[in-house]
């Protein structure tokens, strides 16, 4: 049964961000975690921007929040974003990871730990590996692993490392993805 | 490459630690300590956790080690520089006519956030009025911060910091360079008291302040530990005290919300009632 779905992307990602929050319906039935790789010191404007198109109501979560449905989680600058057991947010200010706080790798990482297969991790356009071995992790535990087509993305490093570093269930464009959520939202 | 430990692994290399070496990790967030133990693990290429609790009972300056990544967060000064701001703008005319000014930063870690506060207070003119305590949990880590050495490469994001507070004056007033290195004024501790403390098992205040800064530490606390902190800060505050908080944390949750008002919601600063 799943429980949750995680995204991570860096540049040229918000775009696809956008796009699949504004196609989910509001009382979408899983929370959404979501890295995205950001500004240190801009503090405001990241939730902002996507609050102008999606549905789902959009947090940048306070240190021990509760995970739950019709909300989406998008990682604070200048901490790891983590999950914890017992699902609540986890927040950290340990070392940059593949040059990023918040990393992918590290959500993906701790989500996996933490839902193993009832999951499904997103990765979308970007510049770095950052998150190719969270995906290893999300699929080593029987989660479902997704990236947006290299051809689709602005920069395709980021999906095209996850497609290397281990087993992709999925290729799809950002349209596709969309299907596949809506898909799920009705069928749990 | 180690990439995952069994919980109970975990727990038992813990249990050993806290039985030889008394510190205290059973109320650690887990998900941060367990990737922590296994950077260390990699770091010193321990596949296996009894071999790293073997070396952690036979060898207590690795112990300082592992207490330190477990622990220590390299961080800038002037973290979050609209906080520092605000302490300027709205804490420093509260506080600045007082005869003493009590500060604690429990948690200290390497030093930055002691540094950034002495600088504030000197350049408000008001370092003398001030009695600091730093403290943490480990004597190896609070010889660092008291060093005052940092690289000259993080310098740069600290001066970047410095410039968006306001706070007249510039950072390269407050230390001195040699090569990668830069050395911090030792005039700015002339107010601070270094000091062993251990928030996981020391809840007994020691001292009241006007203020007392809690940033990014309480993160990797469960919940349990964090009311416990919580509470112990509420009993260490003078009337109308501040606790400063890391940007994203709070004390809502806490069973003790009820004695602190908002001092300010963004900056996570909030007063004794």
């Amino acid at each position: 049964m799943l429980k949750t779905i995680v995204i991570g992307g860096s540049a040229g990602s918000f775009d696809g961000v956008l796009e699949i929050l504004s196609h989910l319906p509001k009382d979408f039935n899983f929370p959404i975690l979501v890295t995205l790789h950001r500004l240190k010191n801009v503090r405001e404007g990241l939730v902002e921007a996507l609050m102008t198109k999606s549905n789902i109501q959009v947090i940048e979560p306070l240190d021990k929040t509760s995970i739950k449905k019709n909300m989406v989680y998008l990682a604070p600058s200048n901490y790891h974003m983590m999950v914890e057991l017992g699902n609540t947010i986890a927040l950290s200010t340990e070392d940059i990871v593949k040059f990023s706080r918040p990393s992918i790798d590290v959500l993906f990482e701790t989500s996996a730990h933490v839902y193993q297969d009832k999951m499904v991790g997103i990765l979308l356009s970007g510049a770095n590996s950052d998150g190719a071995n969270g995906m290893k992790h999300i699929h080593e535990r029987g989660g479902v692993t997704i990236v947006q087509d290299p051809k689709e993305c602005q920069i395709s490093t980021m999906p095209d490392a996850a497609l290397k570093a281990t087993e992709i269930n999925h290729v799809f464009s950002t349209k596709q993805i969309i299907n596949f959520l809506l898909k799920r939202h009705q069928v749990g | 490459m180690l990439e995952s430990i069994e919980l109970i692994d975990l727990q038992r290399a813990l249990k050993n630690v806290q039985d030889k070496y008394k510190y205290d990790f059973s109320d650690y967030a887990l998900s941060s300590l367990q990737r922590r133990i296994i950077r260390f693990m990699n770091i010193h290429s321990i596949v296996d956790v009894d071999i790293l609790i073997s070396r952690l009972m036979a060898d207590a300056p690795f112990v300082n080690q592992f207490v330190e990544e477990l622990t220590v967060n390299t961080t800038e000064m002037f973290r979050d520089p609209t906080l520092w701001l605000s302490i300027k703008e709205k804490i420093i005319p509260k506080i600045k006519d007082l005869e003493t000014i009590n500060i604690w930063h429990s948690g200290c870690s390497s030093g930055e956030e002691v540094y950034s506060m002495a600088i504030l207070l000197k350049a408000e003119g008001l370092l003398d009025k001030a009695k600091i305590y730093a403290t943490d949990l480990n004597e190896h880590v609070i010889a660092k911060a008291k060093r005052g050495n940092y690289s000259s490469r993080n310098m740069k994001l600290n001066v970047e910091n410095y410039q968006k507070t306001t706070i007249s004056g510039s950072l390269e007033d407050y230390y001195t360079t040699s090569g990668d290195v830069v050395q911090m004024n030792e005039e700015l501790l002339r107010s601070v008291s270094f000091q062993k403390f251990d928030l996981a098992t020391n809840h007994e205040p020691f001292m009241k302040f006007n203020i007392i800064f809690c940033r990014n530490v309480m993160i990797y606390f469960n919940s349990f530990l964090q009311d416990k902190v919580v509470n112990l800060y509420k009993n260490s505050l003078l009337d109308n005290g501040y606790l400063i908080l890391g940007a994203q944390e709070t004390i809502s949750m806490s069973n003790v919300a009820d004695d602190f008002t908002v001092f300010d919601a963004k900056e996570k600063i909030f007063a004794l009632k």
